[in-house]
């Protein structure tokens, strides 16, 4: 794994799929990253987390994918894993209107908690249901522009929609690190990020215990 | 699709991941076991489609941090929150953003589902019956400061008026038990009970109930509650 904070020309990127369960999250990133896999795999494919790596306009990226439990019980799992990302991917499907009302849900809890740090990329998926659609295109894309997120509609089944959704967010990432490096130079985001580092000597009383890192409850 | 867990040789050896874990002192050397237990339960999970052999299962977190929560619960893993805090604490954070990270938030949100489990099954779990039913409050008047004290005590499953009077009357140090009864208090009405009484059957039962133990001589102007709900 690169290191981050080295000079090396790859950015990385981490970006949490958030959404319900069954709105398709995990078989849309494993369509984007899929050509890692062996189709005759044998044993269970692992796609909780998962590395792809891009090439824009001669920058090296590489993303991150994080996964979250949708189901609405572990919703206050939300924070430790959407802690330090750059991009958020919030997955509804079109043919679920409640699935799109927690997407809402999450806009404005990472609006609150992380700012416009974050990007936020709104997808509906399931776009080969289009028969079945309860949320309307204009609908979304109104609240996505008025939230300030991108919008997308895919379909993981046909493989429509994914890969430009993937290369939209990584291109604003992207943006949105060259503004923060202009805007400051001195205290860029991955110098934020990076976790205090205690050094404690000897004879110095132990510092108190450093702060829980996953977030409260 | 339907997962079969994994089988028992699986968790022995999950087990031993998880144990030489603990007993790793570097953080780095943490994570590895981590993972090498992660990768463990992906192997060992299959679907339970016998005949669906060429499609592959797929394991995203919305099947996985349950199966992980299940795991840690059978590998009795209880040292999973100090450990995940050590590693937190001690890996450099440029290894936190990759998969080592990944899995390490897994492990902490498992923990956190684990810690905040008993709010989530309140309505029927037995468990937390049980706890309400462990103790038992009672407000003891102070006639001498002019106050009422409450007194907690632990409670044995069908305890009756005569035994709870005794434990307080010890907890309080009465020397005049006779002189005492325990009451019932229902919007600042007082019942008596009677010996064989048992004081927990109409704890249970929801309403603004309180139990009193006082003086049988004693007049109290007990507050009223209001009948909100």
């Amino acid at each position: 794994m690169a290191n981050i904070s080295t000079s090396t020309n790859t950015q990385n990127f981490k970006v949490v799929l958030l959404g319900e369960g069954c709105v398709g999250k995990t078989s849309l990133v494993l369509r984007y990253v899929e050509d890692k896999f062996n189709s005759n795999h044998i044993s269970t494919v692992q796609a909780s987390f998962l590395n792809k790596k891009l090439n824009i306009e001669g920058k090296r990226v590489n993303l991150a994918i994080w996964d979250t439990a949708g189901q609405e019980k572990f919703h206050a799992l939300g924070p430790i894993y959407y802690r330090s990302s750059n991009g958020a991917v919030l997955v509804y499907d079109i043919t679920d209107e409640d699935s799109f009302q927690r997407i809402k849900s999450w806009v404005k809890e990472l609006r609150k908690m992380l700012g416009t740090d974050i990007c936020l990329v709104i997808v509906g998926n399931k776009t080969d249901l289009e028969k079945d659609r309860h949320v309307s295109l204009e609908e979304a894309e109104t609240y996505a522009s008025k939230v300030g997120a991108l919008h997308f509609q895919t379909s993981a089944k046909l493989n429509q929609g994914i890969e430009e959704m993937f290369l939209t967010l990584t291109q604003k990432m992207l943006e949105r690190v060259a503004e923060q490096e202009t805007q400051n130079n001195t205290l860029t985001r991955q110098n934020s990020q990076r976790r205090n580092v205690l050094v404690v000597e000897d004879d110095q009383v132990p510092p108190p215990p450093s702060k829980h890192c996953c977030g409260s409850s | 699709p339907k997962i079969m867990l994994p089988s028992e040789s699986a968790l022995q050896t999950i087990s031993h991941y998880l144990t030489r874990l603990q007993a790793a002192d570097s953080p780095l050397e943490k994570l590895e076991y981590l993972l090498a237990a992660i990768a463990t339960i992906f192997n060992s999970v299959k679907t339970s489609q016998l005949s669906g052999s060429s499609r592959s299962l797929t394991l995203g977190a919305d099947d996985f941090l349950p199966l992980f929560v299940w795991v840690l619960v059978k590998t009795n893993f209880v040292a999973a929150e100090i450990e995940a805090e050590y590693m937190w604490g001690l890996l450099h954070p440029s290894l936190l953003s990759g998969e080592g990270g990944y899995y390490l938030t897994t492990l902490s949100s498992a923990v956190h589902v684990l810690k905040n489990f008993k709010d989530s099954n309140e309505e029927n779990n037995t468990k937390s019956h049980l706890k309400a039913d462990s103790v038992l409050k009672v407000v003891v008047p102070d006639e001498l400061h002019g106050s009422i004290l409450t007194k907690t005590l632990p409670a044995r499953p069908h305890m009756t008026t005569k035994e709870v009077c005794k434990i307080i009357a010890h907890k309080a140090r009465i020397t005049n038990p006779q002189d005492y009864a325990l009451y019932r208090l229902v919007d600042g009405e007082e019942t008596m009970l009677a010996d064989n009484e048992c004081p927990q059957d109409f704890m249970n039962e929801g309403k603004h109930v309180m139990l009193a133990y006082k003086r049988i001589d004693a007049k109290i102007a007990w507050p009223k509650q209001q009948q909100s709900n």
